[in-house]
């Protein structure tokens, strides 16, 4: 199974992307794009929020097909060693009705990566918090 | 990301592309805000050549966008890429910023 140790810095995001192309499977181009887009998101709140200043810290992505109730999915992950954080059920929900003027900046990252994915997972299990993104290998637009 | 920025008149057009990432999306608010703080009544933003945005990049365009209300200036969008398109609709961004198809409905806006 493919995996790739990141250093908690922003300029690893390049690496990540290798690593997503060289490991896309046949027939999955179009998921590209939406698999950077989901990785930077989760890896930015990784670095900025998961650990202490005085630590060291540093992430893990991975991938693999995963037959979820018969149907086949790309599963990409991410994982640290930072405190216990659910970005799913602890990011707070956007703001997406007010003006420009009134609209607050931010919270959008954990918001987009839902809206990309069929299927979101959180565990944290022997320190690690682990988040399994479950991307439909059927291209429907 | 790459920034190109064209001044004519009353006007000035920042021209983006590339990724407009956690990495590079300082850039993008360091260039847009020196034009808004020349004064320029309108900024029209050619999203032509970027082929990507991240949160990150929301967040610098909401930034500048205020800004831009503040300043009494108009910020345009123009031309944008399918991946950058479909960002700002999941985001509601559309119905917050100036978003036009061509340079020129954007000019003539």
């Amino acid at each position: 199974m493919p995996v790739l140790k990141v250093p908690a810095n922003l300029e690893n995001l390049q690496k990540v992307n290798v690593f997503i192309s060289d490991n896309l499977p046949e027939g999955c181009e179009f998921l590209r794009t939406k698999i950077e887009l989901a990785a930077e998101e989760l890896l930015v709140n990784v670095f900025m929020y998961a650990y202490e200043d005085s630590e060291q810290g540093k992430a893990e992505v991975g991938c693999r097909t995963v037959f979820l109730d018969n149907e086949e999915f790309f599963c990409f992950w991410v994982s640290d060693n930072g405190k216990p954080f659910n970005p799913f059920l602890e990011a707070p929900s956007p703001d997406l009705t007010s003006s420009a003027e009134d609209r607050p900046i931010g919270g959008l990252g954990i918001y987009l990566i839902k809206s990309l994915v069929k299927h979101f997972a959180y565990s944290y299990a022997d320190g690690s918090n682990l988040i399994e993104l479950f991307f439909s290998k059927i291209n429907d637009e | 990301m790459n920034i190109t920025v064209t001044e004519q008149d009353t006007l000035c057009i920042v021209a983006l592309s590339g990724r407009m990432d956690a990495t590079s999306v300082s850039l993008f608010e360091e260039r847009c805000k020196e034009q808004l703080e020349k004064g320029f009544s309108k900024v029209l933003v050619d999203m032509t050549e970027l082929e990507y945005i991240s949160s990150a990049g929301l967040r610098g365009i909401l930034m500048m966008e205020k800004m831009s209300k503040v300043k009494k200036s108009v910020l345009v969008f123009f031309g944008l890429q399918s991946m950058v398109y479909d960002v700002f609709k999941i985001s509601s961004f559309l119905s917050i910023l100036k978003i036009c198809n061509t340079k020129e409905e954007a000019l003539n806006l």
